[in-house]
């Protein structure tokens, strides 16, 4: 049972063939939140995503509450022979046999994230920010606990990701699942999170976390925003500095 | 469409000046077309069977030959392709077989199959089903091996089992290898098959059909016409699968 405790402790290091990457990167997660990670480029943030998915041998301890995780990569990996619909319903066919109420649920969750009349559009006639909302939609079908989130906007242009960044807020009000959040931008982590954990670089460890205490929906202007991406900004120089 | 028609059209124009200029002692192109139609529906005299029929003989050969080699070679590639035990056991005993030309295989062929009863085709089938199979065999699983990492790994993150990746992406990630495979290990089939004929009393095929018209007495224009239908056959094979790669890969 989930709702009283953490839903994931994590406390883990990481070395490729001897070359160690994480140090040591320890934080907990409670349901409902949405964590954002951020760090600079090469510190291992997608690796640490990928440990956290089971799709990378690590040292040390996770401990996770779920077998239900939703990832949302940072190129949109979605299977080009499939039709938009077809790939959120992926996760379902690998299942189970795809039932009509499955589909339903797929056109439903397409619709949720604004793409109602592209069901049977092949990926490479959407565009990036289409076709990262098919594999948000791909990761949410499985109503996962716990959605693991790899800078999924960072291809996208500065307008169409802050337009996804309000409606993930949208979404996640909603049901206020569990999502941890890899980003290097720290405006989108103070956007989104309701913390942020800061890494440092190589081999890296947690700099410090920040909880963002702002009402939403957030303006990116306001002076208090702004204290929180100084404050976020200091601790990845203090710790790049030393 | 229009190149192609010019691309026709250069062919008989160079035909028929060799011939007129004398450097090419052969019929004029309509002379053989004249005997290409007659042949087509009337049969030739000797052999008893018109250019229909004879068509018919070889497809058979050829679509039996290669289709047994298509069923084994494109799950057999899909497996190489996607494990590298399984192409480290196959690649060695693949890789021994594979540059003996199939025509090479002919006299051992007929001398394997010689104790059976139909054993003239049953040696042609074999002899089409080793053209076919290595070319359709190596294009499937180099497709097969180079299925993108990345959508393996997205697979695996929604715990997909080892069936459904082969099932969901290696083996779609395949199509375009395995299309290609089927229609080079059908041309070189539809060759091989026309050169077996030629070396064994087949009754009937175009191979065999060209064989006789060259032994009873240097019938030009039956030879080029049995020619010409192979080649029109041949083509129009490559341009059904291209149809239907079109139709398969609507994705790309
Ligand atoms: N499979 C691997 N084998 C060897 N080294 C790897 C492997 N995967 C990642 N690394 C190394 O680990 C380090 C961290 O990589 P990772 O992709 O996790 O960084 P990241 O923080 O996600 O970077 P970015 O912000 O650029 O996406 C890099 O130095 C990378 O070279
Ligand atoms: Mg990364």
């Amino acid at each position: 049972m989930k709702g009283f405790t953490e839903i994931m402790e994590i406390s883990i290091s990481k070395s490729f063939n001897g070359f160690k990457v994480i140090e040591n990167i320890s934080f907990r997660v409670n349901p409902g939140e949405f964590v954002c990670v951020v760090g600079k480029s090469g510190c291992g943030k997608t690796t640490l995503l990928r440990i956290i998915a089971g799709l990378e041998e690590y040292e040390g301890e996770i401990k996770l509450d779920t077998e239900r995780i939703g990832f949302v990569f940072q190129d949109d990996r979605l299977l080009p022979w499939k039709t938009a619909l077809e790939n959120v319903l992926f996760p379902i066919g690998i299942e189970k046999k795809i039932e009509k109420g499955d589909v339903e649920l797929a056109k439903k969750i397409l619709k949720l994230v604004g793409l109602e009349g592209f069901e049977g559009y092949y990926p490479k006639e959407l565009s990036g920010g289409m076709r990262q909302r098919v594999g948000l939609a791909r990761a949410i079908i499985i109503q996962p606990d716990i959605l693991l989130m790899d800078e999924p906007f960072a291809s996208l242009d500065e307008l169409t990701r802050q337009k996804m960044q309000e409606e993930l807020i949208q979404l996640w009000e909603r049901d206020r699942k569990t999502v941890i959040f890899v980003t290097h931008s720290i405006d989108e982590a103070v956007f989104l999170a309701t913390r942020i954990v800061v890494l440092t670089p190589r081999p890296s460890k947690v700099a410090g976390e920040v909880k963002i205490d702002l009402p939403r929906p957030r303006d990116r202007t306001s002076s208090e925003f702004n204290l929180y991406k100084r404050k976020v900004l200091n601790l990845l120089r203090l710790k790049s500095e030393s | 469409m229009r190149l192609k028609i010019l691309s026709i059209a250069t062919v008989l124009i160079l035909w028929y000046a060799a011939v007129l200029v004398g450097v090419l002692a052969l019929p004029l192109p309509h002379e053989v077309a004249e005997k290409f139609i007659a042949l087509f529906f009337n049969p030739e005299p000797v052999l008893g069977k018109n250019l229909i029929q004879h068509s018919i003989s070889s497809l058979i050969r050829v679509i039996s030959g290669s289709f047994i080699a298509f069923f084994l070679a494109i799950p057999l590639g899909i497996l190489m392709g996607w494990r590298l035990s399984v192409d480290a056991y196959f690649s060695t005993m693949i890789e021994v077989f594979r540059p003996i030309p199939p025509l090479a295989w002919i006299p051992l062929a007929y001398i394997i199959f010689a104790g059976f009863s139909n054993s003239t085709q049953l040696a042609q089938i074999f002899i089409v089903f080793l053209g076919a199979f290595f070319p359709c065999l190596l294009s499937t699983r180099e497709f097969a091996r180079a299925t993108d990492k990345n959508l393996i790994e997205m697979a695996k993150a929604f715990r997909a089992s080892d069936a459904s990746i082969l099932k969901e992406v290696v083996i779609p990630s395949s199509i375009p290898g395995i299309i290609s495979g089927v229609r080079i290990g059908l041309g070189i089939g539809w060759m091989t098959i026309v050169a077996a004929e030629m070396l064994a009393t087949s009754g009937s095929g175009l191979g065999y059909f060209i064989m006789v018209m060259y032994e009873v007495g240097g019938r030009v224009e039956e030879i080029i016409s049995g020619m010409a239908m192979i080649g029109l056959i041949g083509y129009l094979m490559n341009e059904v699968v291209i149809l239907a790669e079109k139709k398969l890969l609507r994705w790309r």
